[in-house]
């Protein structure tokens, strides 16, 4: 008997209690010094206290990749089902180990056993087979309830009932009564097979003998002749079609005597005939609802790896990330699992490879799908999780698969494609990217400006002012300063003339010339305009225009006039007593003007 | 009395290498974001907001990584800081009317609020009071120089023609942009955020407030602060409820 290239081993079934059991194997207790081992670590049962599970350590192995290749969740019946899964490499051949591993689960500490692998040379390693033996499609089906003849061929289906992906293991299996011993057998004509994918298994040895059954009272001999994997491929009663075998077999009519071999040693007979295999019927029925969306029609008994070759790469260098699919089901016409690719990374869609084992009770393999991705720009990015979800006919409910998360550092300046710069937008729906620039500036207090701060700031120099005011005018009031100073106070320049005009006391012309200037430069500063030189009717039109009075118009007028008089004609002059009643005129008229001329001319 | 500005406007330094620092992180946020991984783009950028620089780029990555992320109450104030600092960027305005939508959120602002924000995004409010103390103090040197000296010259009386409506416009712009910061907006992060009556969480409820409103902040006090919302309606919040923008 052929035994099953991946046997699962159960290395322990711990018992724990009734919340929580602990399943682990690896997929090969015999690895060859190239290949890499999977060790599973399956725990089912209430997981909500579980803490961090730590990869075992190994003798003789290695790990892989220290993230699991595979975790995978799913509540099934309420119950919590964690699968993990890492990659073992050999570090050399002879005996490995797999040691313990602990696993917190709330307050309670729970510990594996060791699992064995041998590691040999890859040289004495065959080609790898996957498989996972499905229970239901190695049992042989039972022998027909009644006979239909001497000799005849039956369609015998692991099952009958199926949904579509599933897989039919349908045996030929040929029936030949006692006396009857089928030498050679062949398919002739054709094998209609509407509604199925079918793939051939190769037949065991062992079935190739014929092996007594008995059906009814009567005593046959059984041989498996072909033996087929069939995949609905559509709902609804599906056939499986007659398929005709030329059978050559022996026929010993002497058989029932005990001596006949030993008289009649020739008396065999060799006969042919053809012996059909009746048409039989499935019923297909739809997957049930409720399928996640990473399923894709995958139907069977699946695990799933999946690995990057590399995690420090250039920008521009290609990375490969290898999805690899095991297991027992339509595992050739499995679709590529999603990759969710970083945005900047150009993905490209999967190289599939398949290996597929046909050696075993039920159709099995590999199935491998290798992605390239392509950075664009540097980085430190993360390729999410891959999820893959199949639909376990056994359980009748679908399993999702989950990959850990890849991490990758690609060196190289960051992409630019991926970052949208400030500008109008073309689909007002999709957010903007990332800016990859900014202008920093410091971080402003966020405390504001006190009230008490704006309006101290504001008030405190009106307030000032006005005391600075209050206190001039009263000390002026208190000092009884009269129009006259104050008009002077506002004009020093005139001030300052009328000083030294003060000083030229005696001397009538220098005084009298002295208080000219000093007036016309007063009215030139206040009006803003120079009187130098104008005659004293212009001076008086100007004043006019200005708003000044008649009044202090003919004041001035008489002023100028009388410092005229006295620089041409001195003698006229009066003397220092009319000389210093003019100072004293001069300053009124210096009020006067101030008090009423407007800047600007009306 | 400048002292006392000088005082207001003196900040915090930041530490001598907290740009370098700043930048690093930003750059970090960047690559996490484009690797899918935007929560630690959230962490990286948050980390740059933490060295004590800013930026209306940083804030607007963040906010988008929120976004990415459907936190709409963060992405949204994210945005209106980044908004605050970035006027006019299409971008900050484009993802911010995403996130408003998807939060459900109505953006309504008076336009004595928009434009005192509008005026403080440019150099804050306290270079408008600045300037407007400026104006002002010239104002009042010159009249005081009038009323000291009592000489009514013509240049001066001309100045003072030109510095009162200036400084009166100035006045008015530097209220605006500073109430705009003593009165400042906030963003609700809360889901289903009560508006209490009084700051208790006992109080009667007058609204539920959800993330991304905008409200104003007119007092804080141990914990709560009352906010007015823009049809009117006014109660307390606990603070952690919004962030002020």
């Amino acid at each position: 008997m052929r035994f099953s290239f991946l046997l699962f081993l159960l290395a322990c079934a711990v018992p724990l209690s009734a919340q929580v059991s602990i399943h682990t194997y690896v997929d090969k207790t015999v690895i060859g010094d190239a290949e890499t081992v999977a060790y599973t670590l399956e725990l089912s049962g209430d997981l909500d206290d579980i803490g961090s599970i730590q990869p075992p350590d190994a003798h003789g192995l290695t790990l892989a990749q220290g993230t699991p290749v595979l975790r995978s969740q799913s509540i099934i019946n309420g119950e919590t089902h964690l699968t993990l899964r890492w990659l073992y490499r050999p570090q050399r051949t002879g005996q490995a180990e797999i040691l313990p591993t602990r696993i917190p689960i709330g307050s309670r500490t729970i510990e594996t056993d060791a699992v064995s692998v041998e590691v040999v040379p890859q040289s004495q390693r065959t080609t790898p087979r996957a498989s996972r033996v499905q229970p239901n499609l190695g049992q042989k089906p039972d022998p027909p309830a009644r006979s239909e003849g001497d000799l005849f061929v039956r369609a015998e289906p692991s099952t009958r009932n199926v949904v579509p992906g599933q897989q039919v293991v349908v045996d030929f299996v040929l029936y030949a009564r006692s006396g009857l011993r089928p030498r050679h057998s062949q398919v002739t004509g054709t094998w209609d097979t509407e509604g199925f994918w079918r793939e051939e298994l190769d037949v065991p040895t062992a079935d190739t003998y014929p092996r007594p059954v008995t059906i009814g009272d009567e005593e046959y001999n059984a041989v498996t002749l072909r033996r087929m994997a069939l995949f609905p491929t559509r709902t609804g009663r599906l056939e499986i079609g007659e398929m005709t075998f030329e059978v050559e077999f022996f026929s010993n009519s002497r058989q029932s005597s005990p001596f006949g071999p030993l008289f009649s040693p020739f008396s065999n007979r060799t006969s042919t005939e053809d012996v059909a295999a009746p048409t039989i019927a499935l019923d297909s029925r739809a997957l049930p609802d409720g399928a996640p969306e990473s399923f894709g029609g995958a139907v069977g008994q699946f695990g799933m790896a999946a690995f990057t070759d590399r995690n420090d790469l250039a920008a521009g260098e290609p990375l490969e990330v290898t999805v690899e699919i095991r297991g027992t089901g339509n595992i050739a016409t499995l679709a590529p699992p999603d990759v969710d690719a970083p945005p900047t990374f150009d993905l490209f869609s999967p190289k599939q490879e398949r290996r597929i084992d046909r050696q075993t009770s039920s159709l099995s393999g590999t199935k491998t799908f290798t992605y390239a991705l392509v950075p664009r720009g540097g980085g430190s990015f993360e390729i999410p999780p891959i999820e893959w979800t199949y639909y376990d006919p056994e359980s009748g409910t679908y399993k999702t698969l989950r990959s850990s998360s890849f991490r990758v550092d690609v060196s190289g300046p960051v992409a630019s494609s991926a970052i949208v710069p400030e500008g109008n937008p073309s689909d007002p729906s999709v957010p903007l990217g990332l800016m990859t620039e900014a202008i920093w500036q410091r971080a402003r207090s966020s405390s504001g400006i006190p009230a008490f701060a704006l309006f101290g700031g504001f008030a405190l120099p009106l307030l000032a002012l006005l005391g600075l005011v209050a206190v001039r005018r009263v000390g002026d009031k208190r000092a009884d300063v009269s129009a006259e100073t104050i008009a002077l106070r506002a004009h020093p320049e005139a001030k300052k003339r009328l000083k030294e005009a003060n000083k030229a006391l005696g001397d009538a012309p220098a005084f009298y010339a002295a208080v000219e200037l000093a007036l016309r430069s007063f009215v030139s500063d206040r009006l803003g305009a120079s009187v130098q030189g104008v005659s004293r009717s212009q001076l008086e039109a100007t004043l006019a225009n200005r708003g000044v009075s008649v009044r202090t118009r003919e004041g001035v007028d008489d002023l100028l006039a009388e410092c005229e008089r006295a620089q041409f004609a001195p003698g006229l002059a009066g003397d220092k007593a009319v000389q210093k009643l003019a100072t004293e005129r001069a300053a009124k008229v210096f009020a006067s003007v101030d008090d009423e001329a407007n800047p600007v001319a009306a | 009395m400048c002292a006392l500005f000088l005082f207001v406007l003196l900040q915090v330094q930041p530490a001598a290498d907290a740009p370098t620092q700043a930048e690093e992180l930003f750059a970090l946020g960047v690559e996490l974001y484009q690797g899918g991984d935007a929560a630690g783009a959230v962490a990286a950028f948050a980390g740059a907001e933490a060295t004590g620089m800013t930026s209306g780029m940083l804030h607007y990555n963040l906010g988008t990584a929120y976004l990415k992320l459907e936190q709409l109450g963060p992405s949204i104030l994210q945005f209106e800081r980044a908004d605050k600092l970035v006027p006019g960027n299409n971008a900050v305005a484009h993802n911010l009317r995403i996130a408003r939508e998807e939060a459900g959120i109505v953006a309504k602002t008076s336009a004595w609020t928009a434009f005192g924000s509008r005026v403080a995004q440019f150099g804050g409010p306290a270079l408008w009071l600045l300037l407007a103390l400026a104006f002002y103090l010239t104002l009042i040197t010159l009249t005081g120089y009038r009323l000291w000296t009592l000489k009514k010259t013509s240049w001066s009386r001309r100045a003072i023609t030109i510095l009162v409506p200036a400084t009166l416009a100035l006045f008015v712009v530097a209220i605006s942009a500073w109430e705009s910061t003593r009165l400042p907006f906030a963003i609700v992060l809360s889901e289903n955020a009560e508006l209490r009556s009084s700051p208790s969480p006992d109080a009667s409820s007058r609204a539920t407030l959800h993330p991304g409103e905008r409200v104003r902040i007119m007092e804080i006090r141990e914990g709560w602060q009352e906010v007015s919302l823009s049809d009117g309606v006014s109660g307390w919040l606990p603070t952690r409820a919004a962030e002020r923008i």
